[in-house]
């Protein structure tokens, strides 16, 4: 059962039988909606690995995305650089950071946006310490 | 028969290419993790293996519209690609297509289903791990075994462990003297998406290490869902170095662990040597 447009910009698609947790939704998971759904924007990303096709996103964003057959939407969301929607909408974020290092923005910075973080902010978070969650055995506030 | 000299586990992690394309083995934050590779290179030189197979997930360079949970690389060579920021300065990799299609032969008899890939492009997830493990001219040929862990929904770690289980007897029933190694890629924590951006998991990590090691049977039973919440929701792929183990004896013996989490992602490498070869 394909989920409807709504219930993928909502957070998960599927938190039926074939999960085993209680997924949080900042875990977005790239399923079979979110492939249908985002296979326009991840062809485009997926093009411009291609160093004169990179050159020509770089040079013309717009003439390139409306040649790469992106709607309204889907080209106002690279226009804002809304990567977090971009991964909601059904981005996988394999393709789309081809298109972030295309335009000059490292994972971190997208990813400090993702996370609604002053970049500064976020580097100030690493490195990680420990926390306490070492096994299966700790994930019990996700269990159904 | 070929027969297995051992495995290594290795973080494929695009910042260590990064790293190492700009020069930057012996500046502070990269030279512990550099100096890190030094015992398995030595391990490397001392096995002298003829190929690997290496155990790692594509992302979205060879797979987008046709997504193969498990797919083999059986041409002649392993194309080095542009993944989207310039084609890292690498000759293509060459394969063993003969134990290629014995491996395949094998699985697809055992209840494996594999797609043969013909030409299954270098991304990452392969050329990371070979580039920190070895020089060209590359001295090894190298079978990519490719597990999807990137389009849910993924095989379960079960399904992993017993796929290394059954590569382990295809290797062991090859009629050839070929010494292989067995190298798993990705990992260990880490995510690259959504509000959990960053999530990055030592304790998790340090603990999977050791299990991976000692008791890796216990790994098969988690769920994908169980690997996501403790390493993030692309840390999925340690599912490669699950495969990697089942592909052991449990007679290993560890010849190297190194772990560092400095940004984004647990760096883990392992290097496991079977102890039976050690009289041979």
């Amino acid at each position: 059962m394909i989920s409807s447009k709504s219930s993928i910009s909502s957070g998960q698609t599927d938190q039926g039988a074939s999960r085993s947790l209680r997924l949080p939704p900042s875990i977005i998971v790239y399923d079979g909606p979110r492939a249908l759904h985002g296979r326009r924007l991840n062809r485009f990303a997926l093009s411009i690995r291609d160093a004169e096709n990179r050159r020509k996103f770089v040079a013309d964003e717009e003439s390139y995305m409306r040649a790469q057959g992106l709607t309204e939407k889907e080209r106002a969301m690279v226009r804002r650089r809304d990567w977090l929607e971009i991964v909601i909408y059904g981005g996988n974020m394999y393709a789309i950071i081809k298109v972030a290092r295309a335009l000059g923005i490292s994972q971190a910075r997208v990813g400090a946006q993702m996370r609604g973080e002053d970049f500064d902010a976020f580097m100030a978070s690493r490195p990680v310490g420990p926390t306490g969650i070492a096994s299966r055995d700790d994930l019990g506030k996700w269990r159904k | 028969m070929a027969r297995i000299l051992g495995g290594i586990g290795a973080s494929h992690a695009p910042s260590l290419a990064f790293a190492q394309d700009a020069g930057k083995q012996n500046e502070p934050e990269w030279k512990e993790i550099f100096d890190a590779y030094h015992p398995a290179h030595a391990w490397l030189r001392e096995k002298a293996p003829d190929t690997v197979v290496l155990i790692y997930n594509d992302h979205m360079n060879t797979f987008c519209d046709i997504v193969p949970s498990i797919a083999i690389s059986v041409g002649e060579t392993n194309p080095v690609i542009d993944e989207g920021w310039g084609k890292r300065p690498f000759p293509d990799c060459p394969n063993d297509p003969e134990m290629a299609w014995h491996l395949v032969n094998h699985l697809v008899a055992h209840d494996f289903d594999i797609t043969t890939c013909m030409s299954q492009q270098v991304d990452h997830g392969m050329l990371t791990p070979i580039t920190m493990l070895f020089e060209p001219p590359w001295p090894v040929r190298i079978i990519g075994v490719s597990i999807n862990a990137v389009q849910h929904p993924l095989p379960s770690p079960r399904r992993c462990w017993n796929l290394g289980r059954e590569i382990r007897r295809a290797i062991e029933s090859y009629d050839n003297d070929a010494k292989v190694v067995v190298l798993g890629t990705g990992g260990l924590s880490h995510q690259t998406t959504g509000s959990g951006f960053g999530h990055v998991n030592p304790d998790w990590d340090q603990n999977f290490m050791t299990l991976l090691e000692t008791e890796p049977e216990t790994l098969a039973d988690y769920t994908q869902d169980e690997i996501m919440i403790l390493g993030g929701a692309e840390s999925v792929e340690v599912v490669n170095w699950i495969c990697m183990r089942g592909a052991l004896s449990d007679q290993v013996r560890r010849v190297h662990r190194f772990y560092a989490a400095p940004m984004l992602t647990g760096y883990g490498l392992l290097v496991l040597d079977e102890k039976l070869n050690e009289e041979s």
